[in-house]
């Protein structure tokens, strides 16, 4: 965290890493439901290892997109547009597609209700007129930018993110105590700045991953039974 | 001509550690493989290798027309004089097929990535299908030795109504030889699709580095050694179609895990599979090929010969 950023950005921040913000976040698993049904997580141990996996793969893609937001909203605001359609095209599940577009599309919504910033207007009206494809990473940068949040709380911010909806989800599908998960996210937090050292300075065209297991696991979800919600 | 780099490839960052000279240069003469190879159809409505341009190491055998279900499909197989892929070989492969011409392309055997000490092994690879064209492209596996570094790009231009095979498999290493498991420096390997007016349809790039992040974790390989991927550029309701009667599974008795994702605005399929065994792993790549060839041709792939 910057020494500069005023109490002000360190609230927004845990307003918007907070797991109550509406966006939907708390519906959705990152395909640990089909993870436990196939019972690829059974434990604490493996829960950490998928859910370290998760983060490492939203640093290198939905990160990148972020920062690459945060950084260029500023010079060409119509960059926005085009990170959602690589984002996209970079997603190969539908159900993940979808999620970052609901998700990305609740956050505009409601930050526009909550500022007025010009930044936060044009998204949301890109958005619902259709030129934006409005996906969560971009939308967050846009909103990032808007409050004056840093680059490095931001994607912490959506690395948390990842890692909280792995470990809601897990407290309804394993037999895991709060102690065990709290645990979880305090070790995640250790490979943060290995992994924000690394993502920093990728261009758009640079995002990567490498987590064929979770596209299977997410190939076995949309065609799998087993869910939480009813979505 | 630079050989250093390939035309169009800068040498992105993950391969910036890797740039000192080796001791024969870089893509310097015999290490700039290049085959071009161009299908169309004849008079007489035949598909036939009609262009084809090739450099050493790289050669181009005569197409073949072996194919016992798809008997009038030419069969092309690509090879290499120099053995594995060494320190500093740069290799292109270009392929185009002209309206409604069909083919199938593999590769004679395994791509061996040697060990490297000084910089890398790269390869650029072009796809461009016209209208109602066809492509397989089957190639053998690519096996990573001990310290080798490989990056690949590879760029496809599809129109709406040709359909493509493009598949890969990927070894953990030499696995009996000393146990070579993972023991190379990194993998990058970049596909990217698009409309032949550059509206882009895909885009994945897989980085691998073992000694950062080692591949044997749970959501990336777990206890899996070998990774294909098979992606499919198709019409939207072929597309759909493949997606829904994809094999989505784990099989814990032959230990192979598959599932296949529709891509964004139903442009195409893609397929991953994990196993132990590379048989296993062909296996369920052709499986889905030949699912693919009797929606589009009405043709089922034929067996694989005995000695691939």
């Amino acid at each position: 965290m910057h020494t500069d950023s005023s109490l002000r950005h360190i609230m927004y921040l845990l307003q918007l890493s907070d797991s109550a913000l509406p966006v939907g976040a708390f519906s959705f698993s990152n395909t640990l439901e089909s993870a436990v049904e196939w019972g690829v997580v059974t434990d604490a141990a493996s829960l950490g290892e998928f859910t370290r996996q998760v983060v490492r793969q939203t640093a290198f893609t939905d990160g990148v997109a972020a920062l690459n937001t945060l950084r260029n909203i500023g010079h060409d605001y119509s960059l926005t547009l085009e990170y959602d359609s690589r984002l996209l095209c970079f997603k190969p599940s539908t159900e993940q597609r979808r999620m970052s577009q609901r998700m990305g599309r609740k956050i505009v919504e409601l930050a526009t209700k909550l500022s007025p910033h010009k930044w936060l207007q044009h998204r949301h009206a890109d958005i619902q007129e259709g030129k934006a494809a409005g996906t969560y990473p971009v939308s967050m940068g846009v909103v990032a930018a808007a409050c004056e949040i840093q680059a490095e709380a931001l994607f912490a911010s959506l690395c948390y993110g990842s890692a909280s909806t792995v470990v809601n989800a897990a407290l309804r599908l394993l037999r895991i105590s709060h102690f065990q998960t709290q645990q979880i996210l305090f070790d995640t937090a250790a490979i943060i700045d290995q992994l924000y050292s690394q993502a920093t300075s990728l261009k758009i065209e640079q995002m990567h991953t490498f987590a064929p297991q979770i596209d299977i696991l997410a190939a076995l979800h949309e065609k799998g039974r087993g869910r939480m919600f009813m979505n | 001509m630079d050989y250093n780099n390939l035309p169009n490839l800068d040498t992105p960052p993950e391969m910036r550690p890797y740039s000192a000279t080796p001791r024969m240069g870089a893509g310097t003469h015999g290490k700039h493989g290049v085959a071009r190879l161009h299908f169309e159809l004849d008079g007489s409505g035949r598909s036939i290798l009609r262009r084809i341009e090739r450099r050493a190491p790289l050669i181009v055998q005569q197409e073949l027309y072996f194919d016992e279900m798809m008997p009038q499909m030419p069969c092309v197989y690509i090879l290499s004089a120099g053995g594995p892929n060494v320190d500093g070989d740069r290799y292109e492969q270009h392929f185009s097929l002209g309206e409604g011409s069909y083919a199938h392309i593999s590769t004679g055997a395994a791509t061996k990535l040697a060990e490297m000490q000084h910089n890398y092994s790269a390869m650029q690879q072009s796809f461009h299908l016209a209208a109602e064209s066809y492509l397989e492209y089957l190639p053998e596996p690519i096996i990573p030795c001990r310290h080798a570094r490989f990056l690949s790009e590879t760029t496809i231009y599809i129109d709406a109504s040709a359909t493509l095979f493009y598949s890969e498999i990927l070894h953990c290493g030499r696995q009996y030889h000393m146990g070579e498991v993972f023991d190379y420096d990194l993998l990058s390997m970049k596909v990217s699709a698009f409309r032949p007016d550059n509206r882009q349809l895909f885009c994945e790039k897989l980085i691998i580095e073992p000694h950062r992040q080692h591949p044997a974790t749970i959501g990336a390989m777990a206890d899996y050694k070998i990774m294909g991927t098979a992606l499919v550029f198709s019409s939207p309701d072929n597309c759909r179609t493949l997606y829904q009667n994809s094999p989505t599974k784990i099989d814990l008795q032959n230990h192979t895990a598959a599932g296949a994702l529709l891509l964004e605005g139903d442009c195409g399929v893609e397929y991953r599979v994990l196993g132990h065994g590379t048989m296993a792993v062909k296996h369920l790549i052709r499986e889905f090929c030949s699912q693919v060839r009797t929606l589009v041709k009405g043709r089922p792939l034929p067996n694989e010969f005995a000695w691939r």
